[in-house]
């Protein structure tokens, strides 16, 4: 059970991360969308909830001090600068990472990113909910210390977790840690960690608890009171501790020590400066008196610097933030998640319906009876609907994979120093779950081509006049019964001379062979031929293209490139709105019925064993002549042929080859079933459909076929 | 009825006049021969897919496969299908298949304790697809394992 539960949590938070992404990239757009940040922020806040709930310790961690930052940038106190939105996004990989494939390195890999973090907020660490403690009047016993807290280079190898630390101090009292990193050049920092912290907080706890904390790193850590008061209470202090935040230099204690006397007059500057383990016990002279006279000038100190703490602090009630996320949610268009097996089930159930009508529809001519051929139309219609409903199901808009791309195109622009813009049209354009699940790769490895290889450098765009920031346009749209993908670039183009030059010397061409262009682009696609000229870690080792067709191939799409010289490429893939049913032609040889796609038949025609044999077993169809398969044989059918065949021509690659099957029965819109795993080496069978009358035809892949005949001759 | 506790019940039938047993935690359900659609290219022991329920399962010819005598033709008259489901703990080897035999005689419980080794001399059907033989009514039946003839490890091309 718990199990199931963390798989949907699991689910859940890869959603709401793919989400949040999609915001980012948004944001870093528009810096200001308001709509954008509290998405960051609602996200981050869901995810922490639940990874709470279900203990994951570290992702709640994190997920709080990212949503404190947004919930400051939220209420304008910091704004989405580069280096927020790029550790957001660190977040949300670190994340992933530490959800799907969790790794010996993780709690190190947190830490540092933790560390990071708080370089941009300074108070990320806060805990969720403030002491109430400030609030209180009374501040009797409340003193204000500063800590100082210097690890040595090794502290995250001694097992100590900093961020505890930190967190520990947070509790104790009402303040603010500032993270500070060595300069390069600080002779102090020889043998330390890369960063320290500086706290100040005023806290009611007696020293020798704010000692505990450190126990195991009592000689790294230096703890000063500055004064016998709750200092927070002056807004002027605040307003110091604020500055102090924003410089990047150590704070000089003294300093601030006599900073904080002068609020309550000048009389013992300094005097009441204790350090370190040498004055554990109070030293009550602080004339209390002295703050009256401050306070007639400013009547409302004690709200006032509430407020700036507060906004210092980004404290937040946890009303505020739950309404925050219920009205989003409720704005949010209402949808439910499904498990695929339901859904697989569904179009399992609706299949079956489909059968059961056919069934009744045969009976109904079988036995002439008019009215149930009506009520077999009402059904009819019926199924359809369901049909075509059950199947809008699995439809999800292509959207849902966008967002990956423009990481990658964002994440490998910057690296490669290409300035390119991604623009994406027809996203709502609605796919098959499966389609989509597997389309991603080889669509990533056509935008990572574009970005490398098409996209050029800007000195380079410059001379050709092109403007700076190169084009990767993604498109997608309807055509009939099928989905089109484009990816078109306005980068450098493909050369058809130079692949020409590339194909003679690798032996993909004969130096005599006049290959027309498109010829020349579809060799891209061959195995082996790279076209790269300079290897890069990003694409060029010769597997790619092919393997991107490959894997086009079996979803039953097509694709193909169109590319001009310094114009850009365009890559544009066909693909089928889904895969659980088709449009077949049903044919039998003997008793066996065979289906095949319609989406791959040219034509149909007509042969004799006689003819055949004149033309010595050539057949020539529209003055061509054609390849042909014997189906009969193929599938070591036995018995007598008819008469006359019929032939299937179907579309292979750029020509055409005929199938000799012994009649066409009709059209067939087949549901796809798996034979199961028995049949999972079948080479050219890729699946059964069960016909009306219950009997299965089985499913013909006629390009694996023609394929294993080629490599047979 | 008499022994009812700690047994195993197995559902018996003949193959070439012989008994064998399956688990009846295993069957699915026995069900007359159905048409079978041939798929080209496999092994001689699956003799098609037939559709069961709507959904299409390989039909296996234990004979075959195990190296029995198989001259005899099945046909309407002579068999029905054993619709079996094999390694139902293992989600990954999880398989429907369906076997065809002659006829189903008896359900029995069996006792771990009454299931003794083949014994050497019988080499009607190799050790390796058994899990044992046991005596019922004056017969002996062997039990066979279902794991070892239905699994997939074995399918050549």
């Amino acid at each position: 059970m718990l199990e199931q539960f963390k798989k949907k949590y699991l689910e859940e938070v890869n959603d709401l991360l793919n989400d949040m992404e999609g915001s980012l990239l948004q944001l870093e757009q528009n810096p200001s969308s308001e709509d954008e940040i509290n998405q960051v922020f609602r996200v981050m806040h869901t995810i922490k909830g639940t990874s709470g709930m279900y203990e994951f310790k570290t992702v709640e961690k994190i997920t709080h001090d990212v949503e404190s930052i947004y919930g400051k940038i939220r209420d304008n106190h910091i704004s989405v600068s580069k280096e927020v939105s790029a550790i957001t996004l660190e977040c949300i990989d670190l994340l992933r990472q530490l959800l799907n494939a969790p790794g010996p390195d993780d709690d190190k890999l947190v830490e540092q990113f933790l560390a990071k973090l708080n370089t941009i907020s300074p108070d990320g660490n806060s805990k969720p909910q403030e002491q109430p403690t400030m609030m209180a009047p009374d501040t009797d016993g409340a003193a204000t210390y500063y800590v100082l807290f210097t690890p040595e280079a090794d502290i995250t190898t001694r097992g100590i977790n900093i961020q505890s630390l930190l967190a520990e101090i947070d509790a104790i009292g009402d303040g603010l840690t500032i993270p500070r990193s060595w300069s390069d050049n600080d002779p102090n920092a020889t043998g330390k960690f890369y960063m320290y912290w500086e706290s100040v907080f005023s806290t009611t706890k007696p020293y020798n608890e704010i000692e505990e904390i450190f126990l195991f790193v009592a000689d790294e850590v230096k703890i000063t009171k500055i004064a016998e008061k709750d200092l927070f209470q002056k807004e002027e202090f605040v307003a110091e501790i604020t500055r102090l935040q924003s410089t990047d230099t150590k704070t000089d204690v003294t300093q601030l020590a006599k900073f904080a006397n002068s609020l309550f007059g000048n009389s013992t500057s300094g005097s009441n400066l204790q350090t370190e383990k040498n004055q554990p016990n109070i030293q009550p002279e602080q004339p209390t008196k002295q703050e009256e006279p401050a306070k007639p000038e400013q009547p409302k100190t004690a709200e006032h610097s509430l407020a700036a703490m507060a906004k210092i602090n980004n404290s937040y009630s946890d009303e505020k933030t739950y309404s925050r996320s219920t009205d989003t949610s409720d704005n949010k268009n209402s949808s439910i998640k499904v498990d695929s097996d339901k859904l697989d089930e569904l179009m399992n159930l609706v299949s079956e319906l489909v059968t059961t009508k056919a069934e009744m529809l045969l009976l109904a001519e079988k036995y002439n009876i008019p009215e149930l051929g009506t009520i077999c139309e009402k059904i009819d219609k019926l199924s359809n609907k369901f049909k075509d409903n059950a199947l809008s199901i699995r439809l999800v808009p292509i959207e849902s994979m966008v967002l990956r791309f423009q990481r990658l195109v964002r994440d490998l622009s910057n690296e490669l120093g290409k300035k390119i813009d991604f623009v994406t049209e027809g996203t709502d354009t609605e796919l098959d779950k499966t389609i989509i699940d597997n389309l991603s790769v080889p669509l990533m490895h056509i935008i990572r081509n574009s970005i490398d290889h098409g996209i050029e450098s800007v000195e380079r765009r410059r001379e050709l006049h092109k403007p700076d920031h190169g084009i990767i346009k993604f498109t997608a749209f309807y055509s009939g019964s099928n989905v089109f993908i484009q990816v078109q670039d306005d980068g450098a183009g493909m050369n058809p001379e130079y692949l020409k030059k590339k194909a003679i010397e690798k032996g993909f061409l004969k130096p005599t062979e006049k290959p027309t262009d498109r010829q020349l682009y579809d060799l891209v696609f061959l195995p082996g031929f790279s076209t790269a000229q300079k290897i890069t870690g990003i694409s060029g080792r010769g597997v790619g293209m092919d393997v991107v067709k490959q894997n086009i191939i079996k979803l039953r799409g097509e694709i193909e490139m169109d590319s001009e010289v310094d114009l850009g490429t365009i890559t544009t893939i066909k693909l089928p709105l889904t895969l659980s049913i088709v449009d077949a032609l049903l044919v039998s040889v003997e008793t066996t019925l065979l289906l095949i796609p319609v989406y791959i038949i040219d034509s149909c025609s007509q042969i004799t064993r006689q003819k055949l044999e004149e033309d010595n077993g050539r057949f020539i169809y529209e003055g061509e002549p054609t390849t042909i398969i014997d189906l009969r044989k193929e599938m070591e059918i036995h018995g007598t042929p008819p008469e006359e065949e019929s032939v299937i021509i179907v579309n292979y690659k750029d020509g055409r080859v005929g199938l000799i099957v012994d009649k066409i029965v009709g059209e067939h819109q087949a549901v796809l079933k798996s034979l199961g795993r028995y049949f999972a080496n079948q080479e050219y069978i890729s699946g059964g459909s069960i016909l009306g009358d219950g009997s299965i035809a089985l499913v013909l892949d006629t390009n694996k076929l023609i394929r294993q005949m080629e490599k047979a001759n | 009825m008499e022994n009812y506790s700690n047994g195993t019940s197995y559902l018996t039938f003949l193959l070439n006049q012989e008994l064998y047993a399956y688990k009846v935690s295993e069957v699915i359900e026995v069900i007359e021969l159905q048409k079978v659609t041939i798929i080209p290219k496999t092994p001689p022991y699956i003799m098609g897919v037939i559709n069961f329920r709507g959904e299409i399962l390989p039909l296996i010819d234990v004979r075959k496969k195990c190296g029995l005598n198989a001259t005899a033709e099945f046909n309407a008259d002579n068999s029905v299908l054993i619709v079996l489901e094999i390694n139902k703990e293992d989600p990954d080897n999880k398989l429907t298949v369906v076997s065809i035999v002659n006829s189903v005689s008896d359900v029995v419980d069996v006792k771990p304790i009454d299931i003794m080794p083949i014994p050497d001399f019988d080499t009607k059907i190799k050790t390796e697809y058994t899990e044992g033989i046991f005596k019922h009514k004056d017969n002996f039946i062997t039990i066979l394992d279902t794991s070892a003839i239905f699994s997939l490890n074995n399918i050549k091309k």
